[in-house]
C-alpha cells in the first residue's frame, strides 16, 4: 500500500515540470486581460471570468506546490529515497539532501510575492493563494503523520480540515484556521523527522500465508486490524467530519427528518455491525447450529454469543441516539456527529478483541469453501 | 500429555460426542479408530482447538484449550494438526511452505532448511521440490501436508486420516516408518484417527475406540485382544468390538443371494 501511494507520487513528481509549464503560461495570458481590465476600469463580466480563472490557476499552482513539498521530500514517501538514506550517516538534524520537506524562508518569499503581485487584480481574493497553499500542505500531512508520527498532530489536522469545511464561507475564520492548520502540519512534519528511521532498518520478515490451517491455527497472535489509536481517533474524526459537513445543511425539523434519520443511520449502523461481526465469525461460527441451539434448549452460548453484543449494541446506538439526541434539542447535524462518533466507538473498540475472541470464545474454525483455490 | 475431559458435542440435535474422557500420555502413539460417522473427526477437532466442544475441555501439558490467549497460544506452539482434507497454498512451491510452517513454529533456519530438504528426499517430493503446490496430484498434495506436520517438530501431533487422500505405498511406508520412530521415542505424543487396523497395528502404542460418540476401549493392542478375548489381528479384535454381528451379517447377505 506505502508503496503504490509513493509509487503514485513518484510519477506526480515526475509531472511537475509540466505543470509548472502549463500553469505558468496560463497564468501570464489570464494575468494580462485582467490587469487590463483592472487598470482601465473596466468592470464587466469578462473581467470576474479572468479573475476567477486566474485565482483558480494560482491556487492550484500553490496547492501542487504544497502537496509535492511532503510528498516529494519526506523521506517516508520515497521508498527509493529512504533506502538510500538508510546507507549515509544522515541523522536528524542534519539538512536532507533533498530538502526539508517543511517550507522554508524561501518558500514564505515566494508565496508572499505571487500574492502581492496577486493583490494587484485579485483585489480581496489576494489572501486565497496563501490559504489554499496551508491548507494543501496541511492536507498532505495529514496523510501522512497518522502513520509516520506523531499521531495526534495528525489527528488534530483532520479536525482543523473538517472545521475549516464548516466555516468555509467565512474567510476570516478560513484564514485563521488555515494558518493553524499549517502550524500544526509544519511542527508534525519536522517532529517525523526526529522519529527516524520509523523502524524501516528493522528486517520485516516475508509472511506468506501458509492456508487456511496453519494461518487459523497460527502460534503467533492474529494482528489487529486496527490500532488502539486508530480505534479511538477514526470515529472522533469521523463524527466531528460529519459535523462540520452537515452543518451548513438546512434541514426542518419535525417527525419526518426524525423518520429520515433513524433510517438512515440505522442502515448504516446495521451495515457497520454486520462489519465487525464478519470481521470477528468469518470462519469461526456458532459450534452448533441454529436449529440445534432451538431443540436442544441450548439458545444462548455465552461463549460464543458475546460476539453479537457490540454489533448489537453499535447498531441500536446508530438508530435511536440521533432520536434521543434531536428530542433534547441538539441540532441535526450533532445529533448524527455524535451518534455516528459513538457507535463506532463502540463497534471499533467494544471487548472482547478479535484476538482473544479468536483464540478463546466457544467456536468452530470452518474450512474454505469446497473449490476454493488458496492462494 | 493430552487431557481430554468429559467432552460432549452436538452440530444438531444427535450428539456426536457423549462424555468422552481420553488421557494420553507424553511420548504415546494413539490410534482413535471407530466406524464413519462417529465422533472420530470431532473428538480430533476439539483436541486441535478447532472446535469448542458444548461441554467438557482439553488439556495439553497442562493448558486448558481455548481458556486465555496466552494458554491457547503456547498450546498452539506445541501442537501441530493435520486436518483430513488440508487446504494448501496452491500458489508457493512445496519448499517454500515448507520453510514458512518451519518458521512459523520458530525453526531456526539452518536446521529448518536441512530438515526441509530431507523430508522431501523422504516421500519423493525432490523433483516437485520448486513447483507450485497447485500442480501436484492429490497424492503429492497430502505428501506436502503431511512434511508440513512433520516440519514443525511439535511434539504433539494430532493426524487425523493421516494414511488417507491418495497417498501411495512409498508414502504409506515412510510415513508409517516416521511414526514408528516416533513410538519407540518419547519425544513426540501423536494421536491419528484412522480406519486401517492393519497400519495401526504396526504404529501404535494403544488404541482407543470410538463409538456412538464414545471411547469403548482404551488400551494396548494386546490389552484389547485380552479384554475381548479375540486373539490374532487388531481388526477381529476391532470387529469384535465395534461390530460382532458382522459375520452374521455376511451370512444372511450370500444367504438371500443363495436362495434366488
Amino acid at each position: 500500500m506505502i508503496r503504490s501511494i509513493a509509487a503514485i507520487f513518484s510519477g506526480v513528481r515526475a509531472l511537475v515540470p509540466m505543470l509548472i509549464a502549463l500553469l505558468l503560461p496560463l497564468a501570464v495570458l489570464e494575468a494580462a486581460p485582467a490587469l487590463v481590465y483592472q487598470t482601465y476600469g473596466i468592470h464587466d463580466a469578462k473581467l470576474s471570468h479572468a479573475v476567477g480563472r486566474l485565482q483558480t490557476i494560482i491556487a492550484c499552482g500553490f496547492a501542487v506546490h504544497a502537496a509535492l513539498r511532503v510528498a516529494g521530500r519526506h523521506p517516508k514517501w520515497r521508498g527509493e529515497y529512504l533506502a538510500w538514506l538508510m546507507t549515509t550517516p544522515w541523522r536528524p538534524g542534519l539538512p536532507l539532501p533533498l530538502g526539508s520537506p517543511a517550507p522554508g524562508p524561501l518558500d514564505g518569499v515566494r508565496i508572499l510575492a505571487i500574492t502581492g503581485v496577486a493583490s494587484l487584480f485579485l483585489q480581496r481574493f489576494a489572501a486565497a493563494p496563501p490559504i489554499v497553499y496551508a491548507i494543501a500542505y496541511a492536507l498532505a500531512s495529514a496523510f501522512k503523520l497518522p502513520r509516520v508520527g506523531p499521531k495526534l498532530a495528525g489527528v488534530a489536522l483532520w479536525m482543523i480540515l473538517a472545521a475549516i469545511v464548516r466555516v468555509r464561507t467565512e474567510l476570516l475564520a478560513v484564514a485563521a484556521l488555515a494558518l493553524v492548520a499549517y502550524v500544526v502540519a509544519r511542527f508534525g512534519m519536522l517532529a517525523s523527522l526526529r522519529a527516524y528511521p520509523w523502524g524501516e532498518d528493522e528486517p520485516k520478515p516475508h509472511r506468506p500465508s501458509l492456508g487456511a490451517w496453519f494461518d487459523k491455527l497460527s502460534p503467533r497472535p492474529p494482528e489487529p486490524h486496527i490500532s488502539r489509536f486508530a480505534g479511538f481517533a477514526l470515529p472522533i474524526v469521523i463524527g466531528w467530519a460529519l459535523y462540520c459537513l452537515l452543518a451548513r445543511v438546512q434541514l426542518e425539523k419535525g417527525g419526518e427528518m426524525k423518520l429520515g434519520v433513524f433510517v438512515v443511520m440505522g442502515i448504516g449502523g446495521v451495515i457497520a455491525a454486520l462489519a465487525r461481526w464478519a470481521v470477528y465469525g468469518g470462519n469461526h461460527v456458532s459450534p452448533i447450529s441454529l436449529a440445534g441451539r432451538l431443540r436442544t434448549g441450548r439458545v444462548i452460548l455465552p461463549r460464543h454469543d458475546v460476539v453479537f453484543v457490540a454489533p448489537l449494541a453499535g447498531a441500536l446506538l446508530a438508530g435511536f441516539m440521533p432520536l434521543a439526541l434531536l428530542s433534547a434539542g441538539c441540532s441535526p447535524a450533532a445529533a448524527i456527529g455524535l451518534a455516528v462518533a459513538a457507535a463506532l466507538l463502540v463497534l471499533i473498540n467494544a471487548p472482547p478483541t478479535v484476538a482473544r475472541w479468536q483464540l478463546t470464545a466457544q467456536c468452530r474454525i470452518t474450512e474454505p469453501p469446497p473449490g476454493t483455490v488458496e492462494t | 500429555m493430552i487431557n481430554v475431559v468429559d467432552v460432549t458435542h452436538h452440530y444438531g440435535v444427535k450428539p456426536v460426542l457423549r462424555h468422552v474422557n481420553l488421557r494420553v500420555a507424553p511420548g504415546e502413539v494413539v490410534a482413535l479408530m471407530g466406524p464413519n460417522g462417529m465422533g472420530k473427526s470431532t473428538l480430533m477437532a476439539a483436541m486441535a482447538g478447532v472446535l469448542s466442544p458444548l461441554k467438557g475441555y482439553v488439556e495439553i501439558d497442562g493448558r486448558r484449550r481455548r481458556a486465555t490467549p496466552e494458554d491457547e497460544l503456547a498450546i498452539r506452539r506445541r501442537v501441530v494438526y493435520l486436518p483430513p482434507s488440508p487446504w494448501l497454498p496452491q500458489s508457493l512451491t512445496p519448499r517454500e511452505w515448507l520453510l514458512g510452517v518451519g518458521r512459523l513454529y520458530e525453526i531456526e533456519d539452518d536446521r529448518l532448511m536441512d530438515h526441509v530438504g530431507r523430508l522431501l528426499e523422504l516421500f519423493n517430493l525432490g523433483g516437485q521440490a520448486d513447483e507450485g503446490i497447485g500442480s501436484l496430484s492429490t497424492g503429492q498434495q497430502k505428501k506436502v501436508a503431511i512434511c508440513g506436520t512433520l516440519v514443525t517438530e511439535a511434539p504433539v501431533m494430532l493426524l487425523d486420516e493421516p494414511f488417507a487422500g491418495g497417498l501411495d505405498p512409498s508414502g504409506l511406508l515412510a510415513l508409517k516408518r516416521v511414526l514408528q520412530r516416533h513410538a519407540r521415542g518419547d519425544r513426540f505424543t501423536v494421536v491419528m484417527a484412522t480406519p486401517v487396523p492393519e497400519l495401526v497395528e504396526e504404529v501404535a502404542d494403544k488404541v482407543a475406540i470410538i463409538r456412538d460418540g464414545q471411547i469403548i476401549a482404551f488400551d494396548t493392542i494386546d490389552g484389547l485382544r485380552r479384554s475381548t478375548g479375540v486373539g490374532g489381528k487388531l481388526d477381529a479384535v476391532y470387529e469384535q468390538l465395534v461390530s460382532p454381528d458382522t459375520a452374521g451379517k455376511i451370512d444372511r447377505y450370500f444367504a438371500a443371494e443363495g436362495g434366488r
